[in-house]
């Protein structure tokens, strides 16, 4: 960042390519669809641009993203709450599947029948259920390393209460997800 | 539960996660070995924390690499000329180390921070100018002199005109400076009464006959003139020169268009005012640039033969621009440069782009019905469009918002058939 600040032409595009996959992540499990996600995303690395010159060093790159991210994201549905959308779990018609179910992501092929297959959609329906406060602090720490100081930064909480929420995350993701202990305890 | 194991619940998170000093979770990790409660609780975290890492990342869409590369380019180049402008006092970084970076500016460091910024200095600027201003005014022309009582404030009479700064106050200053104007304007000062159109005697008078009948020199005949007719003379070089695009920026340079607007302007504003000018105004600008040719100014010289027509700033590329504005977020511009680019000889590639993003800009406007028209059009007609799958992705957003399942269905058929590699794109 701070050679990016002194003109070098090709210092952002590492930071880019580093945190382009972590936010773009970030956003879809925490807030939205991939489609908004992306818009997310590329707005938000257009305001690191802008804001470039007033980054200063007095906390990390990684903070001040995602912090970026994060009201970005809150803005996004908070204009977005009042737009009527088709509801993914809608069902299409009397037990049929829902728009959801019918509607692909980048999750591997659905018709595959492994453990791993189904260990990501319960991992990923189990974070649905997270409230957001709980989620978006586990998501930040799980997934993307920023230590508890640095969440409570961003998510703008005390640190222990971020701690508090990881732990009542981490319980309920347990309770979830008791089924697949067995599975998950042959993994690396 | 003991203190030990107080205290292990109260660490687990720190303890799970690795942000305890080695020699601490140490100590923690062998009361899990002596503890079951404990160990039991560390390995259910370190459970879930195994199972979460099945998840894998998610990648966004390559199409904004290039717009956001582009923009960082440019803010880069920003930067890099205001280092070289900026006096150097310190090189960037230089005081500061990896380890200070992790920690933070320093105490001093903040202060030369906050006594250095710009804010500041600005704000100390307009402080000064305002306490010299307060100094000039106690202490200026308008101070009470004698004879004054109270609070009488005495008025210098008015500074005489001596060189006008523009043709209006060329024509303004000639008309007061003639002997015949002058009693027009003891006229014009006579207490006030009805206004009363000039009469035909006083349009016939000779003085105002004088006063038409003069030539209209541009800025007069002293040295003064000789430099405004050099000034006048480039600027119309200027104006007239065609300015070329710089590759990665849009902005535009003005240029002289504006001359004329003022001329006509000056020109209506005097017909209306009922003084009539025998010379249009052109003729002035015309006079002054033929003298700067006639003195061997080299630019205007390049430009003696007759005026062309105004060249308005050549459009960087309509295609870059739209993207450029599509990034900014300024949809309108960003329409009106790709629906140029539609109108113009353009490549597939730029053209499918253009209707991508047009439709992406009725998206972004809430206008799901026109942006589908888009959309489809882009299906249709560009099948090998390298950026399809975000256009399905987004058309399938809008089919969705409009009800229509079975195109969003469609849409996510295609989707599939794409990443699954059975329909090939550019």
């Amino acid at each position: 960042m701070q050679r990016f600040q002194n003109g070098d032409r090709d210092a952002f595009e590492g930071l880019y390519q580093r945190y382009k996959a972590p936010i773009f992540t970030f956003l879809v499990r925490q807030y939205t669809s991939q489609d908004n996600a992306n818009e997310i995303t590329q707005e938000v690395f257009i305001r690191v641009i802008r804001n470039a010159a007033s980054f200063r060093h007095g906390s990390k790159f990684a903070t001040w993203i995602f912090t970026i991210a994060r009201n970005l994201a809150i803005d996004f549905l908070r204009k977005a709450k009042h737009r009527a959308y088709a509801s993914l779990d809608q069902q299409m018609g009397d037990n049929g599947p829902t728009l959801g179910d019918r509607i692909a992501g980048n999750s591997p092929n659905p018709d595959q029948a492994s453990a791993q297959s189904n260990l990501r959609d319960d991992i990923t329906q189990a974070l649905a259920k997270l409230p957001d406060d709980q989620r978006e602090v586990f998501l930040l720490r799980e997934y993307h390393g920023l230590p508890f100081r640095e969440i409570a930064t961003v998510v703008n909480a005390k640190e222990g209460t971020v701690k508090s929420r990881m732990r009542y995350a981490l319980e309920t993701l347990r309770h979830e997800l008791a089924h697949h202990a067995d599975y998950a305890r042959t993994l690396p | 539960m003991t203190d030990e194991c107080k205290q292990f619940d109260s660490l687990l998170m720190d303890l799970a996660y690795g942000e305890l000093p080695e020699h601490r979770a140490e100590e923690l990790r062998n009361h899990a070995e002596q503890c079951a409660t404990c160990r039991a609780a560390l390995d259910e975290v370190m459970l879930v924390r195994k199972m979460s890492t099945q998840l894998p990342p998610l990648e966004p869409t390559e199409s904004m690499d290039a717009i956001i590369l582009h923009q960082a380019t440019e803010a880069a180049d920003q930067f890099a000329k205001q280092k070289t402008s900026e006096p150097v006092t310190e090189k960037a970084g230089a005081g500061l180390s990896p380890a200070t970076i992790d920690r933070g500016p320093s105490l001093q460091e903040r202060l030369r921070a906050f006594f250095l910024s710009p804010a500041l200095a600005t704000a100390a600027v307009v402080a000064l100018v305002l306490v010299i201003s307060f100094f000039l005014v106690q202490k200026g022309p308008l101070q009470d002199k004698p004879g004054l009582e109270g609070n009488q404030i005495a008025f210098e009479a008015p500074i005489p005109l001596t060189e006008p700064t523009d043709i209006q106050d060329q024509d303004d200053a000639e008309e007061e400076a003639s002997p015949a104007a002058e009693e027009s304007l003891k006229e014009s000062m006579a207490p006030s009464k009805p206004f009363e159109p000039k009469s035909e005697q006083h349009r016939a008078s000779p003085a105002n006959m004088a006063r038409r009948s003069a030539p209209k020199r541009g800025y007069g005949s002293g040295s003064l003139a000789k430099e405004k007719a050099t000034e006048d003379a480039l600027y119309q070089a200027d104006y007239l020169r065609p300015t070329e695009p710089v590759l990665g920026t849009t902005t535009r340079k003005k240029t002289g268009a504006m001359a004329p607007k003022s001329a006509a302007k000056r020109k209506d504003a005097k017909q209306q005012s009922g003084l009539v000018d025998d010379a249009p105004n052109g003729l002035v600008l015309d006079e002054a640039r033929e003298e700067a040719v006639a003195g061997g100014y080299p630019a205007a010289q390049a430009q003696a033969e007759p005026t062309p027509k105004a060249l308005s700033n050549p459009p960087t590329s309509d295609f870059r621009m739209g993207t450029d504005a599509y990034t900014r977020g300024d949809c309108k511009t960003a329409t009106a440069a790709f629906t140029r680019v539609l109108n113009q000889p353009s490549s597939v590639h730029e053209e499918a782009y253009a209707i991508h993003h047009l439709g992406a800009c009725e998206k972004r406007q809430g206008r799901c019905a026109k942006a589908i028209r888009w959309y489809e059009r882009l299906f249709a007609g560009y099948p090998r469009y390298k950026n399809m799958v975000d256009a399905l992705r987004e058309g399938r957003s809008c089919y969705l918002r409009l009800g229509q399942t079975q195109k969003a269905q469609s849409a996510t058929d295609r989707i599939n058939r794409i990443m699954g590699g059975a329909e090939k794109l550019d």
